[in-house]
């Protein structure tokens, strides 16, 4: 009996945290070695040492709640710093925002279909057309 | 920037098709068949070359009385700090890249103006180059100085920002970025000239000729620490000519302008700016020097600003000041016309201003603010009004709320 218990309760402790996990995804074609600081700078649109090539990021839409939690872990910015980052960038001439598509398909859709795709979806979401990257 | 509408399409008929597919082999062939068409289609419509964005503001200021600060009466106006903002970017390669914006002003009666139009080009050593009408990036804030989203503030510092001649040039510039371990150490480097636009006919037309410049910036995740320095010439100034006459006789003693013309004057321009934001506060802080050779103003300006952010809501506290350091150069004015315009070249003030800026969604924010200006010290404060020894204020508070958005 205490051991069900036990058991349901470690079982709710390790499944509970992982039911919102946000993983980085690429397309297939990319290589392995993403670190946690290049995450930031390729999401933040930067020059990074994993890809030297340049990759093409692709964004959620800002109503998609993951998104918000994504930014919080790898940028550190609120919605409304990254929204204002972009558009400085923009409007300065420094850098265009990525493009952002609504949900998890799509994602995955667009990461598949181009080489240097890089996104992130619920760990949940994952399929063998995209490959996990970085983990925050 | 969006694309969302065209990809919820494709997405809805993806799920569309899905939902009529029996399950035998050959609807699965025909729906793999659907299924990849579709995704090359959502791979060629993300690979976008042209990119069209803009930002917005609607503004109402009223003032306490007739001061004029940041042109604000007392009857109030939606007029000033409203503004339109279009951008189109043309990528047709990785290196190239060709854009314009335009800038339509209430304050300017909604006359469209382009602020922007280059070609842009990024060599293999990663140094970028553009040509063209570019944003002039005398101050921290001065290349997107109209993007108010980017700004906490309902309005950027008036004692900074408020008399800047132009805001931008047609010359080149170079960019170059050095990439440390978390850090980063922007150089960027300028040439060209400018008219004076309407926007700074007030205080007589002209142009700038020969600006040279440099902006060095270093950043990291929370830091910015911006330094640069302009140099130029300022040609061919003209003030508003006046027929005064001063003994009543129906013969005017003096015609002419109400300041002398400005025939070539060297100027400059200095700035050093720290800026400051984590998740929880902003801190901003900006000192700048103008200088010109001759009677012409020379001045010391900055801002310090403090915000904390609460949810959504950033309140926000900032301080700015004003005051022109070379007085003693329009005392060897004789002309008694330009003597009394000359008064008004002579200036200082502090602002204190308190407000908020509410973050509704992303690319959408309201602001609040309250600035109150003083400390004029027997001048007019740099402010519009009626010369020294006319009647004047002492004092001036402008309350303003403003929607801001990016799109």
């Amino acid at each position: 009996m205490n051991k069900k218990i036990v058991i349901l309760l470690l079982s709710a402790l390790f499944s509970l945290p992982s039911f919102a996990d946000i993983v980085i995804v690429g397309n297939p074609a990319l290589p392995d070695g993403l670190t946690k600081k290049d995450a930031k700078k390729i999401f933040l649109g930067k020059k990074n040492k994993y890809s030297t090539e340049g990759l093409y990021l692709i964004e959620l839409t800002a109503d998609n709640p993951i998104k918000a939690q994504f930014h919080k872990k790898v940028t550190k910015k609120s919605l409304a710093q990254l929204e204002s980052y972009w558009s400085k960038q923009l409007f300065t001439g420094k850098l265009t925002p990525p493009i952002e598509v609504a949900n998890a398909n799509i994602m995955k859709a667009t990461v598949a279909q181009n080489t240097n795709g890089i996104g992130y979806i619920n760990e949940a979401d994952v399929h063998a057309s995209v490959k996990v990257l970085f983990k925050p | 920037m969006k694309k969302t509408i065209l990809t919820t399409a494709v997405l809805t008929s993806l799920a569309s098709s899905a939902a009529y597919a029996n399950e035998t082999s050959d609807d699965i062939d025909q729906l793999k068949q659907q299924v990849n068409s579709l995704n090359s289609l959502i791979a060629n419509m993300t690979k976008d070359t042209i990119h069209v964005s803009g930002f917005a503001s609607g503004a109402y200021g009223i003032s306490n009385n007739d001061a004029g600060y940041a042109g604000y009466d007392a009857d109030g106006s939606f007029h000033e700090d409203s503004l339109f903002g279009l951008q189109a970017t043309f990528k047709p390669s990785k290196q190239l890249e060709a854009t314009i914006q335009m800038v339509a002003k209430g304050e300017n009666g909604w006359t469209p103006e382009v602020t922007a139009a280059y070609l842009g080009y990024t060599f293999d050593n990663d140094i970028k180059l553009r040509v063209g009408k570019l944003r002039l990036p005398l101050f921290m804030l001065s290349d997107y100085l109209d993007l108010g989203y980017a700004q906490p503030w309902a309005r950027s510092p008036e004692e900074v920002y408020g008399r800047v001649p132009i805001s931008s040039y047609t010359g080149l510039d170079a960019n170059y970025e050095l990439e440390f371990e978390d850090s980063y150490l922007n150089f960027q480097l300028f040439f060209g000239s400018e008219e004076m636009s309407q926007e700074s006919a007030a205080s007589g037309s002209g142009k700038v000729e020969d600006m040279a410049g440099l902006v060095t910036t270093w950043y990291d995740d929370y830091w910015t620490v911006r330094g640069s320095y302009t140099v130029g010439t300022l040609e061919d100034v003209n003030f508003a000519s006046v027929s005064i006459d001063f003994n009543n006789d129906g013969t005017p003693d003096y015609i002419g302008g109400v300041l002398p013309d400005i025939e070539s004057e060297s100027v400059s321009y200095a700035s050093f700016g720290i800026r400051y934001e984590d998740e929880t506060w902003l801190f901003m802080g900006e000192a700048t020097q103008t200088r010109v050779d001759g009677y012409y103003s020379d001045s010391n300006a900055g801002y310090v600003t403090l915000g904390y952010h609460i949810d959504q809501v950033m309140p926000y506290i900032s301080l700015a000041k004003l005051e022109t350091v070379d007085n003693e150069e329009r005392e060897s004015l004789t002309n008694p016309v330009h003597k009394g315009s000359a008064s008004t070249l002579t200036y200082e003030r502090k602002s204190y201003s308190v407000g908020a800026r509410w973050d509704i969604q992303p690319g959408l924010a309201v602001k609040f603010d309250v600035t109150h200006s003083t400390g004029f010290g027997g001048t007019n404060g740099g402010l519009p009004v009626a010369p020294q020894g006319t009647t004047q204020e002492d004092s001036t508070t402008v309350f303003t709320v403003k929607v801001d958005a990016t799109f």
